[in-house]
């Protein structure tokens, strides 16, 4: 499992396998880049229920746009206490490898973890393919270039990471949905909806 | 008894191996794939090569626990070397040679614990033959990753 190296036809054989599935134990191996002194949170990567991938689509249909229109910063209640963050301050993320600034979202998330969404790229930007001013927002910039040897699936979910405030977020919250993982810890947070303009209305056989 | 003998032979190689392959780690740092699984795999034999210390005493060694390596900025400079060359033709012709040297130098380790385990079975040595037959298997990883990945790297290099 470290090596990704295949097994030969004859080693195979030589499992008599007959058909059968050979199921085989790996070992536990820590990642190639722990929280440190500098870098004390462990950063992840993911997706919301509103999005797929950089938004092509998605970010064009205006109630699933709205719903997340803008990156955000996940983080655990007791960890943002701790210094001092509330909800919708303007947080720096920055790894070895860059940094990408969102507004703060005290979520669910495990404590000592940060948790960027990676839909938000640069093509529905000014610059078209880079950040304005060195003020990222792809959480792409952050991850490792490093993949599974076997699989060859990108290691998006274990980089260190430090976290600084950039600007207080005088009480305008993250721009995050409020239900699924992003679902908000403290209340005062409008929820999402679709509104009006998303309802619909279905006439089988004339009847509603 | 000239198993002491063997086991200073396999410190040896192991510390060899550490150095040979961190090297080639550093030496491209643009193939995140192969920039890894060095590392991971030179963790294997820096193993091998404290667990060979500290059995080495059972057998009046004293092999040194710490396996030698480069220091680091030596290292650096070469993580930054591999940097700028990027991916130009040439690299591809670099790590051809270099996995080519590393799947000679890890079979030569391979055999070393093929050899200690038979003399330790030979001997009733139970706690070497442990040793033996928990490491010889990392060894093979290692030569095997070398030869699959010149399969994976040899026919872009070569025919290009």
């Amino acid at each position: 499992m470290v090596t990704g190296a295949p097994v030969e036809e004859t080693e195979y054989k030589a499992m008599n396998p007959t058909g059968r599935a050979v199921l085989k134990a790996a070992e536990y191996l820590p990642p190639h880049e722990l929280p440190d002194q500098e870098f004390p949170f462990q950063l992840i990567t993911g997706r919301t229920l509103y999005h797929f991938h950089t938004r092509t689509k998605t970010g064009r249909a205006p109630q699933l746009n709205k719903a997340a229109p803008e990156v955000w910063v996940e983080m655990a209640a007791g960890d943002a206490a701790d210094r001092g963050f509330t909800e919708g301050d303007l947080l720096e993320v920055s790894t070895p490898r860059g940094r990408v600034q969102g507004r703060l979202r005290i979520s669910g998330i495990r404590p000592g973890v940060l948790f960027l969404p990676f839909h938000y790229g640069y093509w529905d930007t000014d610059s078209g393919h880079e950040p304005v001013k060195g003020n990222g927002r792809a959480a792409n910039e952050l991850t490792l270039t490093d993949w599974d040897p076997v699989s060859k699936q990108p290691i998006f979910k274990t980089a260190a990471a430090r976290v600084e405030r950039v600007a207080s977020g005088d009480g305008v919250p993250a721009p995050a949905p409020t239900n699924t993982g992003s679902a908000p810890v403290g209340t005062g947070v409008p929820p999402t909806s679709g509104g009006d303009a998303a309802r619909a209305q279905e006439l089988v056989g004339g009847q509603a | 008894m000239k198993l002491d003998m063997a086991i200073e032979e396999l410190h040896r190689s192991e510390n060899h191996l550490v150095t040979v392959l961190m090297s080639m780690s550093d030496r491209h740092k643009t193939d995140h794939e192969v920039f890894y699984v060095c590392r991971d795999m030179a963790k294997w034999s820096r193993q091998h090569v404290a667990d060979l210390a500290a059995i080495g005493r059972d057998f009046g060694l004293d092999l040194d626990p710490e396996a030698s390596e480069d220091p680091g900025p030596l290292a650096a400079v070469r993580q930054r070397a591999s940097e700028l060359m990027g991916r130009r033709s040439a690299p591809g012709l670099l790590l051809l040679a270099d996995l080519r040297h590393l799947y000679r130098e890890a079979a030569g380790t391979s055999v070393d614990w093929e050899l200690l385990a038979q003399g330790a079975q030979g001997a009733k040595e139970k706690e070497l033959l442990d040793l033996a037959e928990r490491c010889h298997p990392q060894s093979l990883r290692q030569t095997r990753w070398a030869n699959s990945h010149l399969k994976v790297t040899s026919p872009q290099v070569l025919a290009s």
